[in-house]
């Protein structure tokens, strides 16, 4: 392994953690912050929406500034936002205020300090050998961060108040810029020999002209949908259906513990083993155990054992898709490839979420959206079968 | 790949699960005046003694036998627990709300259950 890439996987994989974790939190926050505030709750939804909004549009031309400048600068620039958005929003005391906090600087901030932004760091510092584990390990952090900042959160609110905890927060997140030197080894310029080096236009136009590149975004839009719609309408599907609330909150618990042995795991085969038959592999995964789970009665053991699954299958996605974009395109411009491939993701995770509950309002029922939802995911199983696991073309592909 | 990589990975993740385990261990830390549902660390041995206090409306094993939940009104019951020999009293945090807004409007809109249109099958038990 070489010198260096161990202390930046740790101080990487640390602000994977705090930066997925803490964005997974702030739905902790919703009930207290709009009573204090005598607010609806759409005022304190509309700054998360914009907040995801931004951080979607965001990641790509964070992407392209971490791939001109390096992750390391843009990394502790978007942590410096995105704390001062969390330490800001206690005072926001109008709800433009809080537009302008929680939602326009946390956004900005997340793109910046994102998972994603990360990855492209691992795999540009990581040889080929190691390439994937480091991917699976950086996925594999955030979703740890899910499983533990949440409730550490929520122990922040029950032991001092929603304002301080969200000043906490912001100094947690603030721990961001002072480990992002421990990936200031990552030098895009390096990535490319000085004869295959390509302009970010090139590169672009490269990808888009790439057919198994447009398969691998309009499978990772599957993953958004299917992420997004369980994630908010699986606890109200288990609820109305006669399940407990704890039992939903046991649902969600669990595959998020899951999902950090599935994202280390994936990223572990992915070494080994062709990384588009393991992503058909995880899609048709997901349809089988989806249906499965639709055509048993709803038992604390079914759901439990769906649960456990998904978590499986849930961000293991993540390693191999950004894997693929590696393998197709080279590092040099990683950040900004995969950050196009992830808006696509968060598309569909707006189209998930809204789907599910505009279908819900009309047929009474998630049926219809969990039926697509597998549907989907046969869909993506096959789209992915064609993708050609080889350099894009030289000139593109200049990374070992 | 040899193993190092899956023991750097593995080391990373102890470390963060102690830094974690001692970050809520502070924050829920029970002050001696708290009272409610507390949650107390005894010694092995001591537990069963501390559970048999007059005082404590409920009290109740946990998965691990040296921990006990105690749900009491009495005043100062952390600082009484810990005179009782308990080694550590956390206060037990409430669990997220994790119902999305989208679903409370449906269930007070006319109650989903109800319009689902499921079979019974579908049921929770």
């Amino acid at each position: 392994m070489p010198p260096g890439l161990v202390l930046a996987i740790v101080c990487g994989c640390l602000a994977s953690l705090i930066t997925f974790g803490l964005r997974s939190s702030f739905g902790l926050f919703t009930a207290p912050l709009s009573a204090d505030h005598g607010w609806t709750r759409d005022v304190f939804a509309l700054a998360m929406a914009i907040q995801n909004l931004l951080w979607g549009v965001g990641q790509p031309i964070a992407g392209a500034l971490a791939d001109r400048f390096g992750v390391a600068r843009v990394l502790a620039g978007g942590g410096a936002l995105y704390a001062l958005g969390v330490a800001l929003t206690p005072y926001s005391t109008t709800p433009l205020a809080l537009h302008a906090t929680a939602g326009v600087l946390v956004g900005l901030g997340m793109g910046g300090a994102s998972t994603m932004i990360v990855l492209a760091a691992f795999g540009r510092l990581a040889p080929p050998e190691y390439r994937s584990w480091a991917l699976g390990i950086g996925t594999a952090a955030g979703s740890l961060g899910q499983f533990l900042v949440v409730p550490l959160a929520q122990a922040f609110i029950s032991a001092y108040g929603w304002h301080t905890a969200l000043l906490l927060l912001a100094g947690l997140v603030g721990l961001v810029p002072l480990l992002a030197p421990g990936l200031r080894k990552d030098a895009p310029a390096a990535a490319a020999p000085a004869a295959a080096r390509t302009s970010l236009h090139e590169a672009l136009r490269g990808a888009f002209g790439h057919a198994s590149y447009l398969l691998l975004v309009a499978g990772f839009f599957v993953c958004g949908f299917q992420l997004a719609f369980v994630t908010v309408h699986l606890p109200p599907y288990l609820t109305d259906a006669g399940a407990s609330p704890s039992l939903a909150a046991w649902a969600i618990g669990t595959v998020g513990l899951f999902n950090v042995a599935g994202s280390y795991a994936s990223g572990v085969l992915g070494g080994r083993y062709s990384k588009r038959l393991l992503l058909s592999a995880i899609y048709f995964g997901r349809a089988v155990t989806t249906a499965l789970f639709l055509l048993v009665p709803i038992t604390p053991a079914s759901v439990l054992l769906f649960a456990a699954t998904m978590g499986l299958l849930w961000l293991s996605t993540v390693p191999l898709t950004s894997g693929l974009v590696a393998v197709m395109f080279g590092t040099r411009y990683m950040a900004t490839l995969f950050g196009l491939v992830f808006f696509s993701h968060q598309v569909g995770s707006f189209v998930g979420v809204w789907l599910g509950g505009t279908l819900f309002e009309r047929t009474g029922s998630y049926e219809v959206v969990w039926w697509l939802s597998v549907a989907l995911s046969l869909a993506a199983a096959l789209v992915h079968l064609p993708i050609a696991e080889r350099p894009a073309r030289p000139a593109l592909a200049t990374a070992p | 790949m040899s193993g190092r990589p899956h023991r750097i990975a593995a080391a990373l993740g102890a470390a963060l699960l102690a830094l974690w385990l001692g970050a809520v261990a502070v924050a829920l830390r029970a002050a001696d005046h708290d009272t409610g549902t507390l949650i107390a660390l005894f010694r092995p041995g001591t537990a069963p003694l501390a559970a048999a206090s007059p005082d404590a409306d409920g009290a109740r094993g946990a998965w691990l036998p040296v921990v006990r939940v105690v749900t009491s009104d009495e005043p100062h019951l952390a600082g009484r627990l810990r005179r009782d020999g308990a080694l550590a009293v956390f206060r037990a945090a409430p669990a997220p709300a994790r119902r999305p807004r989208l679903a409370a409007t449906s269930a007070s809109s006319g109650g989903p259950a109800a319009r689902s249109g499921e079979s019974p099958a579908r049921r929770a038990p």
